[in-house]
């Protein structure tokens, strides 16, 4: 399985700088998208009925934002934004598989939200440091907003990690989900067959090698506060999602976001 | 159901804008103040215009009690304000 070029998704002629910024935007919205009917799962089964109402306003952030990139990326490669969110099969979706799969448990949860949200955190930073600013203010302007809030949604991540913290079957539980999902984690920083060099394209101010030992840094510096360990990690080793391998709780995911366009009735994306 | 222990009661206090007094909005169970904060901000300020946000745990709140004799117990209604608004929002 792979996904579909960038180029021959829509019907644009890019250049360098436009491919690499599809592509990007592309990665982004299916992460957001996919990580956002995710997180919906915990709509009214979260811990306690706080948390219930923080963690659907994560998801509909990360839905909001998933929308508006769609939307960017459809007007760059010259699609729609239902045909990217909806018309596609989930083996040309790029999003990283960490963000696909069904949670075991809150603690899965935690630290699968912690490690995307740093992740993308990163990455927007990257985005925002390269050519994007002179290329499409406007975009850059609403990319700076919604660092923001992953940036308060990491900070959510934190107080549980630091709150499941000090009992101890709370912390095992945190630790075998770090030791799960940190080779998904390191694997957000790949990208998919285009092989672009995004740092040399101008999409990118730092290679995504340079964001992942960001993300393993500020990680590791992280969780190793709250008393947990981060495993080693053979960067050699990571790829799938990007790719467009995936889980066949993805299928499943889509299948249900596209449930009440394919009864025929017409809702805005 | 056992009510939640006093410790776990964070009662949220918002302020709308620069200026205006720090009003009650409600309460959220948390174990921690910092947790609490997350959830006042999730669940008191995204529907609102906010300047700010205070948690106080219910277990650090001194009281006087419902059965004190506020104001004294003769007839003194003189003293009462109504009517003037004194505190930034009337009595």
């Amino acid at each position: 399985m792979t996904t579909t070029e960038i180029t021959d998704i829509g019907t644009a002629e890019l250049d360098g700088f436009e491919q690499g910024l599809a592509v990007a935007l592309l990665e982004m919205a299916d992460d957001d998208h996919v990580i956002g009917n995710r997180l919906s799962d915990w709509t009214g089964v979260a811990p306690t009925v706080e948390e219930d109402v923080s963690i659907g306003n994560i998801a509909q952030d990360e839905l909001g934002h998933a929308e508006a990139l769609y939307e960017e990326a459809a007007d760059l490669v010259g699609s729609t934004l239902e045909g990217l969110a909806y018309g596609r099969e989930p083996s040309t979706f790029r999003n990283v598989q960490l963000v696909e799969r069904e949670f075991a448990d809150w603690a899965d949860t935690v630290v699968r939200q912690y490690f995307f949200d740093v992740a993308d955190d990163i990455r927007t930073g990257a985005l925002l440091d390269g050519d994007l600013g002179e290329r499409d203010e406007s975009l850059a302007g609403y990319l700076a907003k919604v660092d923001q809030e992953e940036e308060f949604h990491a900070e959510h991540g934190e107080v549980w990690l630091e709150s499941l913290a000090d009992e101890a079957d709370s912390t095992e539980r945190v630790q075998r989900a770090i030791d799960e999902n940190w080779v998904d984690a390191v694997a957000f920083f790949t990208s998919g067959p285009e092989d672009i060099d995004f740092a040399e394209a101008g999409v990118y101010a730092r290679s995504l090698d340079e964001q992942r030992a960001a993300f393993v840094d500020e990680v590791t510096g992280t969780v190793g506060a709250y008393g947990y360990d981060v495993p080693e990690t053979d960067v050699e080793d990571v790829g799938a999602g990007r790719i467009g391998e995936h889980t066949a709780d993805l299928e499943e995911l889509l299948a249900e976001t596209r449930e009440v366009r394919e009864q025929g009735i017409d809702v805005p994306a | 159901m056992t009510s939640t222990p006093a410790e776990n009661v964070y009662y949220v206090f918002r302020r709308q804008r620069s200026g205006a007094p720090l009003t009650e909005v409600g309460s959220v169970d948390a174990k921690s103040a910092e947790l609490a904060k997350m959830f006042a901000r999730e669940n008191y300020a995204r529907r609102k215009q906010t300047d700010n946000l205070v948690v106080v745990c219910a277990a650090d709140m001194e009281e006087i009690g419902e059965d004190a004799a506020y104001g004294g117990t003769l007839e003194k209604n003189y003293r009462k304000d109504e009517g003037y608004d004194v505190e930034g929002f009337p009595a």
